[in-house]
């Protein structure tokens, strides 16, 4: 399929525009005559996009703009923080029949971006077909790997445009540390494998209490071959709750936060090299939680596990909090219009101890006032779903880009 | 690989046949429909996000 200008969805405030070239914006209904018309450009449109919308009860938008679609928890490598806890596939996946008629059932409910994840997602054989039907209804794609599976024989079936090979490292060392049975040395290869194909790819790495160091080698290795880069700390949950001690504490937090800097600098070069992926929509999903004070999850993010039970989230997912039904139940626009009320529910406004942290208010940005990962750390779904660690590295964060030279 | 994006805002944006039905039929039932929700406040969603730091369905670019 041709990568279109822009991908259009109706919202109940008007429309949500995704550009071929990266932007996403919220604009009103007067936009779409000139969009039908053809006299639209971005540059024409940008004084109508909206810089405010309409908040009511339970607010959602009417499609996720990102679903992460688990095709298998089956998965060759037994991670110590695997979240969904994979190896064995679950009871009853879903066939390959039925995985691309969820797939139709997400296109038609006009999601935009679709991760593949698992398990490992291409431990199924049908993996290439699920990828290409995929790709053939227009999702902008991220394929969530273990890398382990690519070979010159699968990158040449890969889609050129609009889909990124996100592949998860953990450190240099400490990668084998975490996943056993996968060495750095190893995902360096294929990853080089991508780059000589022009397939863009992302190393996605997991900070842990002794990986930052070697964290800071990997970005290096990401930077110089033109990598995307991510990080997101180790959370004790799914087979990540037997191995709490791996979970980044105090010490960490100067490492952390470098790393941050630099990725963030690294990201912003990067950023232009792509048009549309799942990090900009990530982005959007972020700035609305921010602007109506409540998590994304279920209100523009959804998570659909291989035996189609479906989620608001990864961490719902792994631990079965806010499920919302079945797609072999019902289709996807309807668990979407009506199942996800109770994490709708919450606000930021919700928390018992955020009216007295000073991270809840501006300039802040906490997206830790998530009811399970409260739940995890407090065992009260309104407590801090924060760690010592979080909560440093937020605050020192943002002081230092609101203050880069202290 | 890595060739920056232009993101070109002057050129025309075409639609597809499909984008544009759709968008024929949105807009007929705009004018015959009225938003009728209760508002609580309104969201500033032009206010840029900063980097968050745990965001675990985050980990695929």
């Amino acid at each position: 399929m041709a990568v279109p200008d822009v991908r259009i969805r109706k919202e109940d405030f008007g429309y949500i525009l995704a550009f071929a070239t990266g932007e996403i914006g919220f604009y009103p209904d007067e936009v779409a005559p000139m969009l039908v018309a053809g006299t639209a450009t971005r540059q024409s449109l940008e004084p109508y996009r909206l810089r405010r919308l309409p908040v009511q009860d339970r607010f959602h938008l009417s499609a996720p703009l990102i679903v992460w679609f688990e095709i298998t928890r089956d998965c060759n490598l037994p991670c110590k923080h695997c979240y969904v806890e994979a190896g064995r596939p679950r009871r009853d996946e879903l066939s390959t029949e039925e995985v691309f008629a969820v797939l139709d059932q997400l296109k038609a409910a006009g999601v935009f971006a679709l991760v593949l994840v698992g398990g490992e997602p291409m431990s199924r054989p049908d993996f290439l077909p699920i990828l290409h039907r995929a790709h053939d209804l227009g999702f902008v794609i991220s394929i969530a790997t273990n890398g382990t599976y690519l070979t010159q024989e699968i990158v040449d079936q890969l889609p050129r445009e609009e889909c990124i090979v996100s592949i998860s490292v953990d450190g240099t060392s400490q990668h084998q540390e975490l996943r056993l049975k996968s060495t750095f040395a190893d995902i360096q290869e294929r990853l080089l494998l991508l780059k000589r194909n022009d397939i863009p790819a992302a190393l996605m790495c997991t900070q842990t209490d002794r990986n930052a160091g070697e964290l800071h080698e990997v970005l290096t290795f990401a930077e110089d071959n033109g990598f995307f880069f991510g990080s997101t700390p180790f959370s004790p949950i799914g087979r990540g709750r037997f191995f709490p001690q791996y979970q980044p504490d105090l010490s960490t937090v100067d490492d952390a936060t470098a790393l941050y800097l630099r990725d963030k600098a690294h990201d912003t070069a990067m950023s232009e090299t792509v048009g549309l992926c799942v990090t900009k929509f990530l982005d959007e999903c972020h700035r609305i939680a921010q602007a109506t004070r409540r998590e994304f999850c279920g209100v523009a993010m959804a998570y659909v596990l291989s035996d189609g039970s479906v989620y608001p989230c990864s961490i719902c997912a792994s631990t079965g909090k806010f499920p919302a039904g079945n797609l072999r139940a019902r289709s996807f626009a309807e668990v979407w219009a009506d199942s996800f009320d109770e994490i709708r529910d919450y606000t930021f406004d919700s928390g018992t101890d955020c009216p007295s942290c000073e991270l809840s208010r501006e300039p802040y940005y906490c997206t830790s006032r998530c009811p399970v990962m409260g739940e995890v750390h407090t065992g009260d779904p309104t407590g801090c779903g924060a760690t010592p660690f979080v909560k440093a590295s937020l605050k020192r964060r943002t002081d230092l880009i609101a203050n880069p030279v202290r | 690989m890595n060739a920056k994006v232009t993101p070109e805002p002057e050129m025309r944006i075409t639609l597809t046949d499909e984008q544009r039905q759709a968008l024929v039929k949105f807009i007929s039932n705009t004018n015959r429909a009225s938003l009728n929700v209760e508002v609580e406040f309104e969201a500033h969603v032009d206010q840029g996000a900063i980097a968050p730091v745990a965001v675990l369905v985050g980990n695929a670019y």
